[in-house]
Formats: C-alpha cells, sequence, structure tokens
C-alpha cells in the first residue's frame, strides 16, 4: 500500500511541518515510539510502564529530560552543542519543555533528521525546529556517539 | 459492591448477588431468589441501584438482562447498553485523534477519555477487546486497571503483550 504523501492529522499537531516540509516514510505503527525507533530497537515501545508490554531500561527515569539523557547515554551518545552534520558522528535531538521530554530525533548520513511520531508515522524532515509543537516541545539537548564501524543506526 | 460480571457464573451457581434492599423486602434465601424475583422487586432493585455511579447501573443493567425476561425491562437495559456503546466508542474515537502524536504512556492514559473508558468498568471489556484486536493500541493499561490483571510474560513486547490480552479475552468469553 502506498503511502500518503501528507498527514493532515500530523500537520495540524506539528503546524511547523507545513511549511519546513517532511515526507512520510512509514504507516501508522503503535508498536514502537520515537526513543525505540532513535535507539534503533522497532520492536519494542520504550516506556516505563508498570504493565507487561513495556520496555524501560532500569536505572533511568522516563518522565524527565535527563532520564531520556541517560538512556542515550547507556548507548553511547554524549551531549553536545551543535546540531550540523558530522559524518563520524550519528546525532539525536531530544525535545521538551521544562524537563519534561516529548520527543527525539534521529540524523541520518545524509544530514536530514528522521523522527517516529509518537504512535503514527515515521517522517525525515529537513530541520530540527519543524518537528517544535506543543505535544513535542522544543529541542531541548542534542547528543552524539561516533558511528560504529562507520554505519549507524537502521542505516 | 456488586460482584465482578468475570463471576456471573458462580454467582448464578449460588443463588445470585443482592442489593440490600432487596435482601431485606423479599426475605428470600439466596438460593432461590431467582426463582421467586418478581418485576416489582426488580424495578426496586433497579431503583436502588439507580442511586449508585453509572458504571454500577450499567452492571446492574447487564446483570439483570440475562436474568429477567420482562420485555420493558429488558428495554430499558437494551437502551443503557446502547448508550454505554456509543458513550465508549466517542472517547475512543476523541482519545485515539488526539493522542496519536504522544510518545508517552503516562500522557495517553491520563487523557480524560481513557479515564472515562476505564470508568466503564468491566461492561466494556468485550467492547475495548474487540477494539484492541481490530485496531492494537495502548489499552493495556486500561484492561489492566479494569480487570487486575496482567496476562503477559515478563519479558514479551508490546505486540506480544496485546496477544496475550486477546487470548485471555478469547478464553474469558469476552471475544469471538
Amino acid at each position: 500500500m502506498p503511502l500518503p504523501e501528507r498527514d493532515a492529522e500530523l500537520e495540524y499537531d506539528c503546524p511547523g511541518l507545513v511549511s519546513a516540509g517532511y515526507s512520510i516514510k512509514s504507516p501508522v505503527d503503535p508498536f514502537y515510539n520515537c526513543v525505540a525507533f532513535a535507539i534503533g530497537d522497532v520492536e519494542n515501545y520504550w516506556d516505563d510502564v508498570k504493565v507487561k508490554g513495556y520496555y524501560w531500561p532500569p536505572g533511568c527515569s522516563a518522565d524527565t529530560v535527563d532520564g531520556w539523557v541517560c538512556v542515550f547515554r547507556l548507548h553511547g551518545y554524549e551531549e553536545c552543542g551543535s546540531e550540523s552534520l558530522e559524518l563520524d558522528f550519528e546525532k539525536i535531538a531530544i525535545y521538551g519543555s521544562a524537563n519534561n521530554p516529548g520527543h527525539v530525533a534521529r540524523q541520518k548520513a545524509s544530514g536530514v533528521w528522521v523522527s517516529k511520531m509518537g504512535k503514527g508515522c515515521d517522517i525525515e524532515h529537513s530541520t530540527l525546529s519543524a518537528v517544535e509543537c506543543e505535544i513535542m516541545g522544543k529541542i531541548v539537548r542534542i547528543m552524539k556517539r561516533r558511528c560504529r564501524d562507520g554505519r549507524r543506526v537502521l542505516e | 459492591m456488586p460482584p465482578l460480571l468475570d463471576d456471573f457464573q458462580e454467582e448464578r451457581r449460588c443463588g445470585g448477588w443482592q442489593s440490600p434492599r432487596h435482601q431485606a423486602r423479599t426475605k428470600t434465601p439466596q438460593a432461590s431468589w431467582r426463582s421467586s424475583l418478581r418485576h416489582d422487586t426488580v424495578e426496586s432493585s433497579v431503583k436502588w441501584k439507580q442511586s449508585r455511579v453509572k458504571s454500577e447501573v450499567d452492571y446492574f443493567a447487564v446483570r439483570c438482562s440475562r436474568a429477567v425476561k420482562d420485555p420493558q425491562v429488558e428495554h430499558h437495559y437494551t437502551k443503557w447498553a446502547a448508550l454505554a456503546a456509543d458513550e465508549f466508542a466517542s472517547h475512543v474515537l476523541k482519545w485515539r485523534r488526539e493522542t496519536k502524536h504522544y510518545s508517552s504512556v503516562m500522557s495517553m492514559v491520563t487523557h480524560p477519555s481513557y479515564l472515562r473508558i476505564i470508568g466503564m468498568g468491566r461492561q466494556i471489556l468485550p467492547l475495548l477487546l474487540r477494539e484492541l484486536e481490530s485496531r492494537p493500541d495502548h489499552w493495556l493499561v486500561a484492561l489492566n486497571a479494569i480487570t487486575g490483571e496482567d496476562p503477559a510474560s515478563a519479558e514479551c513486547t508490546f505486540q506480544q503483550a496485546i496477544g496475550a490480552w486477546l487470548q485471555w479475552g478469547r478464553k474469558r468469553g469476552y471475544l469471538a
């Protein structure tokens, strides 16, 4: 089934995407979220829920930006100040408001960003600010890690 | 509190649950209360139940609709059940739309529509499981809150957990 070119509900929730442009890369899928997607584990829904069926690494909080930073540190990421493309590094950007995390996007080798939009679809967007909205929040942290054997997650 | 729908079989075997007022009026031993049930006692029980929260009233409606074959009484219960189904559907629609781009399960399950669905109680389990089967989504917290059970295994994925809940629903007759 061909993917739609646009998602009206997504554009309603994240109006910045309309002007910045985006492309849909997957159908709607509730089985994984943005954290799982950024880590490269699309088999699990990453959240700290006390009901079976969810995964969250022990020792980190799921409710704070610092907790999300903790999770990405476990996967080799370190905080950095720039979102610009560095060929030897893969980068992620955490969105949130105050200390409440809302979203995380991952940079591809081409420099474009990819995001799993909640329970919705995966999209590609050229700028990080395109995804900033009430639900996702604003960019609060950028992190990077050296590519493993020159390869990036899910690429 | 009335017994839960899951206990219906056991309850029927033992003679059924009665409201305190019903017990006081009829003085009927539990084991034979169903055979001596009259229309007026049903009505008084219903009135007693109507003073309780809506979910309890709905529960009673479902329960009595199985026990009493009075067309007028049954008509009211059918109406209640239809209203509950409509309410459930509208909350599902609203919740699905408004949480579509949420990543946090906590944010999803504290949405007012999700909380209302939990508040509707066991009577909506068939609807909820059917919804989970046709459009998999984050209903596991609601199912756990309503039933107090968690049939999935500890290490399973979200998709596997949904499978476990559907199996649980079929085993208990909530799903075909």
